[in-house]
């Protein structure tokens, strides 16, 4: 696989980013065990880990390539342009979604929780939604009525507070 | 004996943990119909709920929402054919033909009975297993207790996932995770980056939404066409119970090897539900007198199946209340909700909070019996529940995941740890890394690293691992947790070769 090399790598930079940082910790005061050691443990583990990943993923494809090479075709242009198109229609609502989740969170910040949720939860449901005639009542009723529930739920019942905005 | 059992019945029956155990039960079973949705998932949401209950309240709704999410899942896998949760799936080997050939009514009946019996016959070895367990972990130094956290992961790595390399990534990231912030031995802040918000390091509920909800959430909205509808047709689903339980009884040594494997399977640090639904119907087709009958639509194959995944719930919570160390993902959040209310899991849990031990046995027990009455009798709703379309789900969860992410510390950084775990875990899923590992990471890691500390600094004597038997023999363990599934790849590819030549 492809991927598993390249996640093996990013594994190995993120450990080494991260061991080097330990060692700006304070040494121990006393005995042998410091801030860092633990850290250190286990970085060094995940990069052994990342490296095997990686590893591993250029034995495979050697295997594959042996194996393929009699019917071996390289892919043109316009087929990996292909490719990343169907990828992305597969993946759009996952995009999507996260990306309106992350608005989601930058808008609570300055609204707070129940103007944030009654103009996401609208728009995402929109999104999802098969967008007929009928999908409108129940975008409204399900998006009112869950903020409600959770409003009365946590700050009512529950005593938890819900995030504020910084502008009220 | 008995008067600790009284102790826990005297916890549990009283009127609010007995209507948040029912309610727990009902939201479990909820959570396991609806295929996508899983019970780990249905633990990581209730969880922020519980925050202001007593312990044992807060327990009993995750206990009903562990034994409903187990059972419930067969409702949309012998209806629909789609199991509600991996612990279903070869529920509906059997199950899907029985509904088919026009007896979904028996089907669903078969399962609820085995579930309840099965989930019975584990709350009970749950209750005689764990004292005496916990009595000889009593006796864990440090040393011993690192050892068997190091085992506990490794085994959920080599089980959980088809890659042994990435169940330990996976196990490894959780541990990082717990790195960030302030250190518990010396006190010096890790990894904030300046950022203030980090000082306190990642909570472990945000980390554990994000993973387990948000993630999968996002995971169900993959295929285009999907996120639109998803419909049964009204079946009949009138059936006798007393006929039913007779159909159990003929076939008693199914039943309690389904149940056996289930414990067993479950109380293993890794292995869940799905591999003891998979496993106990594997073993009922083995020593069958009529294997070729299995997955025609016949009864063994329901019995054993649900048997075994309802097991897997006493089974799992076998070593999470005698050692504190989980034996799946949903036990872990269990953990966690303990952590949440100050409670510290450990061999000591059960002499320092008898009541609180045994009142989650009773729990356990209890949530049985109102599994079997609210299915039994309120089956028709759950199966409707199946056919909500995903557009109105999934907004409505991720807004209820923000609240509860946010609800633990009211720190607005939490929900964007939510979303960056949620990230994370999605990407996880996506290239194949099983989440368990890392939830258990998250949750061991601490603990791994206290204890490592503390065994150092009673003795710097590195040794002193290898050398206490215990100890010692935890470490083999894990090392061949490690190195067994490599062998057997091995062997599979011998054999594989020695096929190709010959």
């Amino acid at each position: 696989m492809k991927e598993d090399k390249v996640i093996g790598i990013i594994l190995l930079i993120f450990s080494a980013l991260m061991y080097y940082k330990t060692l700006e910790f304070p040494a121990a005061m006393f005995g042998t065990l410091g801030a860092g050691f633990f850290p250190q443990i286990l970085f060094t583990l995940l990069a052994l880990a990342g490296a095997g990943l990686t590893i591993s993923g250029f034995l495979r494809d050697r295997k594959r390539r042996d194996t393929e090479k009699a019917d071996k075709r390289t892919s043109t242009g316009i087929q990996s342009g292909n490719r990343l198109k169907q990828s992305l229609g597969y993946h759009s609502y996952v995009i999507i979604s996260f990306f309106l989740f992350f608005c989601y969170i930058v808008l609570m910040s300055y609204l707070g929780y129940t103007i944030a949720t009654l103009a996401f939860m609208p728009m995402l449901m929109w999104i999802l939604g098969p967008r007929n005639r009928r999908a409108i009542p129940v975008t409204i009723i399900v998006s009112f009525g869950m903020t409600f529930i959770i409003y009365l739920a946590f700050l009512k019942f529950l005593h938890v507070f819900l995030p504020e905005g910084s502008l009220f | 004996m008995i008067d600790l059992i009284s102790l826990g019945v005297q916890e549990i029956f009283q009127p609010y943990p007995l209507i948040l155990l029912f309610l727990g039960t009902v939201a479990g079973i909820m959570v396991g119909c609806i295929p996508g949705f899983t019970i780990t998932m249905g633990a990581a949401l209730t969880l922020p709920l519980t925050f202001g209950m007593t312990s044992i309240q807060g327990l009993s709704v995750m206990l009903g929402v562990l034994v409903g999410g187990l059972a419930g899942g067969q409702i949309s896998g012998i209806l629909l054919g789609i199991p509600g949760t991996p612990s279903s799936v070869a529920t509906v080997f059997d199950g899907h033909p029985m509904a088919e050939k026009g007896e979904p009514g028996r089907a669903l009946c078969l399962g609820i009975w085995a579930s309840f019996f099965g989930g019975i016959i584990s709350a009970l070895i749950l209750m005689f297993f764990t004292p005496p367990l916990a009595n000889i972990a009593l006796k864990f130094g440090p040393w011993e207790f690192f050892s068997l956290v190091a085992f506990g992961l490794t085994v959920i790595a080599s089980l959980s996932g088809k890659s042994l390399l990435k169940g330990l990534i996976a196990g490894l990231l959780g541990l990082i995770a717990t790195l960030f912030g302030t250190d518990p031995m010396t006190g010096v802040l890790r990894f904030d980056f300046g950022l203030h918000s980090l000082a306190g390091g990642f909570s472990f509920l945000p980390i554990l939404i994000g993973l387990f909800a948000f993630s999968q959430l996002m995971s169900s909205l993959e295929r285009k066409e999907g996120a639109g509808t998803a419909l049964i047709e009204n079946p009949n689903l009138g059936f006798s119970s007393l006929k039913t339980v007779k159909t159990i009884f003929k076939q008693p040594f199914n039943l309690f090897r389904s149940s056996i494997i289930g414990v067993f399977i479950g109380a293993l640090p890794g292995a869940g539900g799905s591999i003891a639904n998979i496993l106990s119907y594997d073993q009922a087709v083995k020593g069958s007198k009529h294997p070729e009958k299995f997955g025609t639509g016949i009864p063994d194959g329901i019995i054993a199946s649900e048997a075994g995944n309802n097991g897997v719930g006493g089974g799992g919570l076998i070593p999470t209340m005698a050692l504190g160390i989980p034996g799946d993902a949903v036990s872990a959040i269990m953990m966690g909700a303990l952590i949440l209310h100050g409670i510290q899991p450990g061999p000591l849990l059960i002499i320092e909070f008898p009541d609180l031990v045994y009142g989650v046995f009773v729990a356990f027990f209890l949530a049985h019996f109102f599994m079997l009455g609210i299915q039994l009798y309120g089956i028709r709703l759950f199966v409707r529940l199946t056919s909500v379309p995903l557009y109105v789900l999934i907004p409505s969860i991720l807004v209820f995941c923000s609240v509860g992410s946010f609800s633990i510390h009211n720190r607005f950084f939490d929900i964007w740890v939510l979303f960056i775990f949620g990230f994370l875990g999605y990407l996880m899923k996506k290239y194949e890394f099983p989440l368990a590992p890392t939830i258990l990471g998250v949750i061991l890691g601490p603990l791994a690293e206290s204890n490592f500390g503390r065994a150092l600094m009673i003795s710097s004597d590195y040794t002193l691992f290898f050398t206490r038997p215990i100890s010692l023999a935890f470490l083999i363990l894990s090392v061949i947790s490690i190195l067994y599934p490599l062998y057997q790849r091995y062997r599979e590819k011998k054999r594989a070769s020695n096929q190709a030549e010959a």
